[in-house]
């Protein structure tokens, strides 16, 4: 069946949209957007490689030639110093104190001799400054100028102003600049000087500048250059699996012929193939399942046919057979009356034994009709809360009377009640066919037993009999249609073999199997369980019931599915009598009544109810032929139909009565009606209030936009969960009178719930007769006005 | 007071003949058609004071004969009581429905119907 279904789900796809896509949400956007992003991925992966490798290089090569240039100007630097000491020296001793401009026009040529050097200090051992030139250079202003006659600080300065070796250190940043302190050793080795150098680095600033601009065209170009071939090396790379996917794309849409041509020599060629494999397959395979369907399909039609026309046939020779037996039937009894002239002993004899005979054909033609009936489902299931004791005890009283002569018939019932949810005539039907059979199969003098055993949720009925017995082969085909466990039996025991297929049919429809016990030569036991029915209080039940009274079952049906679509419950009586109980009881609400009665007519029941007060304000509907509706109006129907009624009218014709415009309505919010919790609202109905029931779809609405004269919520602290939680912000909204009904041991809970809920209106009320004096006071009030809120303060 | 006169409509002869004879036998007058054409031409040329129908008859079959007979002024207040093989309650219920005073199943017991007629054409007894 799996298979089937998805075969079936697929040729349907197939078959809507033959060529094009099949579904717009699943593949265009596969080919579209995860194509392209994944070309897109490819190309900035291999552009951001190439553009983080450039980078580093470049990086690497500009650190590298920096440092290097560093270093040369430091050679140079030192080897100007190493040059220069001695021409300067000589100057300062020979042209300091005598021509002094010479000595300044010699500096000056010295100085000139490098370009990086931006001042000279000559210094004698202890590191007194002798002569400084300051600052050489406008740009360099930086380098700290020495003042001439004072011992310098720099303990570094001092050091190798009296050492003999020439010393030199990087001032780092902020003034970036390199300091050469050479010695001045004259002839002899005599040491009075030393001068220090300070050589700048801002040409290297310069070259590092024009290195990294003469870089960064290169590197874009590459850049570039990298992007494009990482384009087209994604196009290149990606066309096949391009193609894959919008061959992929078409099979998926249902064109089982397309094939993937792909001649890669990779991956992508075997996974074409691969594609192209699969969507052969699939093609072949669909096209067995549709055959097989076909097949499967005609077949199941024919079938179904064959059903029908069995069934048909079955009531039609049900009916053809009645016929002639209505002229044997007649004449017989017309004799046997004497109608027809004396009758001797003899003839009285024969015509007692026609009179049996045509009764068990009568029973077996009856037994065709039920089965064709069961088998075509026109027999519906009437079911409902019965005593099981009293339709048992009665089939048994009817078998008793009718065949079980020379039989012991025993009823043993457990302890009852044995209130049952069942349809009692056809539950009545299977339990005779039950017995009828045990005494068919069970010699003279035999026992037969009717059981009843109370369980949890059922009631297990038994029917044991002392019969032949059934072979163990055989037991699972008994409940089969015509089956008789040997074919002689027909012969012998009679009947046409229908009966436990009807018992096994009515209990299908019951929901309930049914089991054998049985030993041949000893007895068989029959054993099904029908489900107790369920306790009126632990059921939710509706606010408003309506009383149908009408013998056709079909129609009722109708009526009863209107009915539960409102909300409201129901009960479906057949005859005037039944009605006329069902009312006195008080729990109905509005009656449906057909005017045909098997036992009397509707109008004179209508004129009881509407003689007594209990029930004269009773809304009740007249269905009858239109030539009725005046006596029906006359008799203060609210509404009169004639059959057929259009599906939708009688529910709206009751709606109108039973749930008045809202301006009159109390909403009613509460987790499960109760017994006690409908005859509350029952009790406060006269004084001209409607209740609606909360219900999800319709009550916000009604809440938001109706004109509700009040919301009553029930807590009754049945569930953990307060039921009206996610009511009250709805409540506060619409700002409504508000009661609460909490039974009295959890008043004094709900209204510290609602206290730190911040909710300072609504009374809580804890009896019926609180709520009555509430309601009574919001009838006095005026339209409007709310008077809860004022009164609980 | 003189015999009432019933009109018995039914296409099969020998159910026909028998309810001649049973209720020749019991005092009543009885004239038998075997088609729902032939019942309403009986009925035109003498109003009998009750009728036994047959539904299921070859042409014009039970209902539209009870549809006629209800819509003519003259014919409306024969009583009518069915007699079919039909026995579906909702076939009843449309016998009912549609006029007819009694719905009574083939095959029927003599006496039933006997009583049903006693009931319909003398409602003042019992």
């Amino acid at each position: 069946m799996g298979i089937l279904g998805s075969a079936r789900r697929l040729r349907r796809e197939v078959g809507r949209d033959g060529v094009t896509a099949s579904s717009h949400d699943d593949w265009p956007t596969l080919h579209s957007r995860r194509g392209s992003s994944l070309r897109r991925r490819f190309v900035v992966a291999i552009t951001a490689l190439v553009g983080v490798v450039l980078v580093v290089l470049a990086l690497a090569l500009g650190l590298s030639s920096r440092q290097r240039l560093q270093s040369e100007i430091e050679a140079h630097a030192r080897s100007y110093a190493r040059l220069a000491v001695g021409p300067f020296c000589r100057a300062y001793e020979t042209y300091f104190d005598s021509g002094h401009s010479k000595f300044l026009q010699l500096v000056d040529d010295l100085a000139e001799l490098s370009s990086d050097l931006v001042a000279v200090e000559i210094y004698d051992t202890t590191g007194r400054v002798l002569y400084s030139t300051g600052s050489l250079r406008e740009s360099t202003s930086l380098v700290p100028v020495a003042r001439p006659d004072v011992v310098s600080e720099d303990p570094r300065v001092r050091a190798a102003a009296r050492g003999l070796d020439s010393v030199a250190w990087r001032t780092p940043r902020p003034v970036r600049y390199y300091t050469v302190m050479e010695p001045h050793v004259e002839e002899w080795g005599r040491h009075r000087y030393s001068v220090a150098f300070h050589f700048t680095y801002d040409s290297l600033g310069a070259v590092t500048q024009a290195f990294l601009v003469s870089l960064v065209v290169p590197t874009t170009l590459s850049l570039g250059i990298g992007l494009l071939i990482a384009i087209l090396l994604a196009r290149q790379s990606l066309s096949p699996l391009e193609k894959l996917i919008a061959g992929a794309r078409d099979i998926g849409s249902g064109r089982l012929d397309r094939r993937i041509e792909l001649t890669s020599d990779d991956e992508f060629e075997d996974l074409a193939s691969t594609l192209n494999r699969m969507a052969a397959r699939l093609a072949g395979s669909i096209v067995e399942l549709e055959e097989s369907n076909l097949a499967l399909q005609q077949s199941n039609v024919e079938l179904k046919e064959l059903d029908r026309l069995k069934s048909d046939l079955l009531a039609n020779v049900s009916h053809e057979l009645r016929t002639p037996l209505t002229s044997m039937q007649g004449y017989t009894e017309a004799m046997a009356e004497g109608l027809l002239g004396p009758v001797n002993r003899g003839q009285e004899e024969a015509l007692e034994v026609c009179q049996r005979n045509l009764d068990r054909l009568l029973t077996m033609i009856g037994e065709l009709l039920t089965f064709s009936r069961l088998e075509s489902d026109r027999l519906a299931m009437q079911r409902r809360a019965v005593d099981l004791t009293e339709v048992a005890r009665s089939t048994v009283e009817a078998v008793r009377s009718a065949r079980g002569v020379g039989r012991e018939l025993v009823e043993s019932f457990g302890e009852g009640p044995f209130v049952v949810d069942i349809d009692p005539e056809r539950i009545g039907q299977v339990i005779e066919n039950l017995l009828t059979n045990a005494v068919k199969f069970t010699p003279e003098g035999g026992r037969i037993e009717l059981r009843l055993v109370g369980e949890a949720e059922t009631v297990c009925v038994e029917v044991a009999d002392q019969g032949i017995g059934i072979e163990p082969l055989e037991q699972s085909r008994v409940f089969d249609r015509f089956y008789q466990v040997e074919s002689s039996s027909t012969r012998r025991y009679g009947g046409i073999g229908l009966g436990l297929s009807i018992v096994k049919q009515i209990l299908d429809a019951h929901g309930c199997g049914i089991e054998l016990e049985s030993q041949v030569g000893v007895g068989t036991t029959f054993r099904f369980r029908l489900p107790r029915a369920v306790e009126e209080s632990d059921r939710d039940l509706p606010l408003v019931r309506v009383l149908v009274v009408d013998p056709d079952a079909a129609f009722a049906r109708q009526l009863t599915a209107e009915i539960e679509r409102c909300g409201w419950g129901w009960r479906v009586v057949p005859s005037a009598q039944a009605a006329k109980l069902t009312v006195q009881e008080g729990e109905v609400d509005a009656v449906i009544l057909d005017r045909l009665l098997p036992d009397g007519d509707a109008f004179d029941l209508v004129r009881e109810w509407r003689s007594q007060d209990a029930t004269r304000g009773l809304p009740v509907v007249v269905v009858s032929e239109r030539s009725d509706q005046p006596v029906a109006e006359g008799l203060g129907a609210i509404a009169f139909l004639a059959k057929p009624v259009p599906a939708g009218v009688v529910a709206k014709k009751l709606r109108r009565q039973l749930e008045p415009s809202s301006a009159r309505c109390i909403l009613l919010v509460a987790d499960q009606v109760d017994r006690e919790l409908r005859e509350t609202s029952r009790s406060l109905r006269p004084l001209g209030f409607w209740w609606r029931r909360w219900r999800d779809n319709d009550s916000t609405k009604l809440l938001v936009d109706g004109d509700l004269r009040a919301v009553v919520l029930f807590d009754r602290r049945r569930s953990p969960l307060t039921p009206w939680g996610s009511v009250v912000p709805l409540v506060l909204a619409a700002s409504l009178p508000v009661i609460v009904w909490a039974d009295a041991e959890h008043a004094a809970e709900v209204r510290a719930s609602l206290a730190d809920a911040g909710i300072d209106w609504g009374e809580v009320v804890s009896s019926r007769r609180e709520l009555r004096q509430r309601v009574e006071q919001l009838r006095r009030t005026r339209d409007g006005v709310t008077v809860w809120k004022d009164s609980s303060t | 007071m003189s015999e009432a006169s019933i009109l018995v409509v039914d296409d099969e002869p020998d159910v026909r003949r028998m309810l001649q004879v049973i209720l020749d036998k019991n005092g009543y007058g009885v004239q038998g058609v075997s088609s729902g054409l032939e019942a309403l031409v009986a009925v035109n040329e003498r109003e009998p004071d009750l009728i036994l129908l047959d539904i299921m008859m070859e042409g014009m079959d039970g209902w539209e004969v009870l549809k006629l007979l209800k819509m003519e002024e003259r014919t409306r207040d024969i009583p009518v009581v069915i007699l079919s093989a039909r026995v579906e309650p909702r076939d009843k219920i449309r016998g009912l429905q549609e006029g007819a005073v009694d719905y009574i199943t083939k095959p029927f017991s003599v006496k039933g119907v006997l009583n049903s007629i006693d009931l319909i054409l003398n409602p003042t007894v019992s």
